[in-house]
């Protein structure tokens, strides 16, 4: 169990909380152990379950630290501005978030999940939808993503 | 869109400035079930509407994503979505009728003795460390974890925390298998309270085993 929760937490943790790593194995492993305590033990003993309280713990950190950061950017965060939309990665980001939001639902949710990374038969899954649905969402909402992006001048 | 500029995009995407994570962010489980398509779609939908707005949790989606796919649990057909369709090989098919007349033959042979599954222990591999019985109760003004099971000449690292998780104290490069904790690190436990610890241990030859948390009351 414990070599499946350092595997999980390892693959899951970014750069920033590597010096964390054997900490946050601890945090998933008494996590799994409270489930168990409660009669969970069905459960909690598949790798899958364990994955998945990797990600939680992970995804928990992050939001605190994130929490954190922000924070204690805001106090400085004259210093920063200048060097604000130097990076055009940022800049294009806001844009296609504007774009997204101009197209219709199905295609914005549909391309969403393209833009995090998902294939076409994974968006199918987790939307319960068709996967031809979904290839033909992609596609022409893609092609709308980009001429809406072209008309701000922000072409990828 | 080229794949150069879904590349783009995609980075542009993951790229855009953080905001804080707020009250309307998702649990991280429910993300994960989406993930998975255990989700109701319109939740789903309500999520992902969520995540246009939220960098922090867009960043969930993917990393859920991609664990999910380590985990095996997708298990994606092939890199396309279109896989080709091509003509069925009749030599594979004798093949498999060989095998499944060779399955039949060898079900059907009588047996000479009853099978006795063996038993697989999982975890058993390595040397296990247990925790001296006696830590389960803890004197509060000299409270001393000791455990067992590591090779001679291991060093240790002992963490404990609390149960809501919080870190409490931390110590590396122990060469006995003991700990006198100081008495301020436990001064947040109240009397009758519960801590946990768990050990890791490093053995001569550089082989690295970690024990279960243990749990202990402080009297």
């Amino acid at each position: 169990m414990l070599q499946t929760l350092r595997a999980a937490v390892g693959r899951a943790c970014p750069s920033d909380l590597s010096i964390q790593r054997e900490d946050l194995v601890h945090v998933a492993l008494v996590r799994v152990l409270e489930h168990e305590g409660r009669g969970e033990q069905n459960q909690v003993r598949t790798a899958s379950y364990l994955w998945r309280v990797a990600f939680s713990v992970i995804a928990d950190e992050r939001r605190r630290r994130r929490a954190e950061e922000l924070h204690s950017r805001r106090s400085s965060v004259g210093e920063e501005s200048g060097q604000r939309g130097t990076t055009p990665l940022p800049e294009l980001g806001v844009g296609i978030r504007d774009c997204l939001g101009g197209l219709a639902e199905p295609r914005r949710v549909a391309v969403l999940l393209h833009l995090e990374g998902f294939r076409a038969e994974e968006a199918s899954r987790v939307l319960h939808w068709d996967l031809k649905r979904v290839q033909n969402l992609i596609y022409r909402g893609l092609a709308d993503l980009r001429r809406c992006l072209e008309s701000k001048g922000l072409v990828p | 869109v080229s794949d150069r500029e879904l590349e783009t995009l995609r980075a542009a995407w993951a790229a855009r400035p953080p905001i804080s994570p707020g009250p309307d962010c998702p649990a991280p489980d429910a993300i994960w079930e989406a993930v998975a398509g255990q989700r109701p779609e319109g939740e789903v939908r309500t999520m992902l509407e969520h995540s246009l707005q939220c960098s922090d949790c867009s960043a969930l989606w993917r990393l859920a994503r991609e664990l999910h796919g380590a985990a095996g649990s997708l298990r994606p057909t092939s890199e396309g979505d279109v896989v080709p369709l091509r003509p069925r090989s009749t030599g594979w098919i004798a093949l498999a009728g060989l095998a499944a007349a060779a399955a039949v033959t060898i079900v059907l042979l009588p047996r000479t003795g009853r099978h006795v599954p063996t038993p697989v222990a999982r975890g058993t591999d390595g040397p296990v460390l247990l925790a001296d019985p006696a830590t389960r109760e803890l004197d509060r003004a000299h409270p001393v974890l000791r455990w067992s099971g590591a090779p001679e000449g291991s060093r240790y690292t002992v963490v404990v925390s609390k149960r809501d998780l919080t870190v409490l104290y931390r110590q590396s490069g122990l060469a006995q298998t003991e700990l006198v904790l100081p008495p301020e690190a436990l001064s947040g436990i109240p009397a009758g309270g519960e801590f946990l610890w768990r050990v890791e241990a490093i053995s001569p030859g550089g082989r690295h085993t970690s024990s279960e948390a243990f749990s202990s009351h402080l009297r």
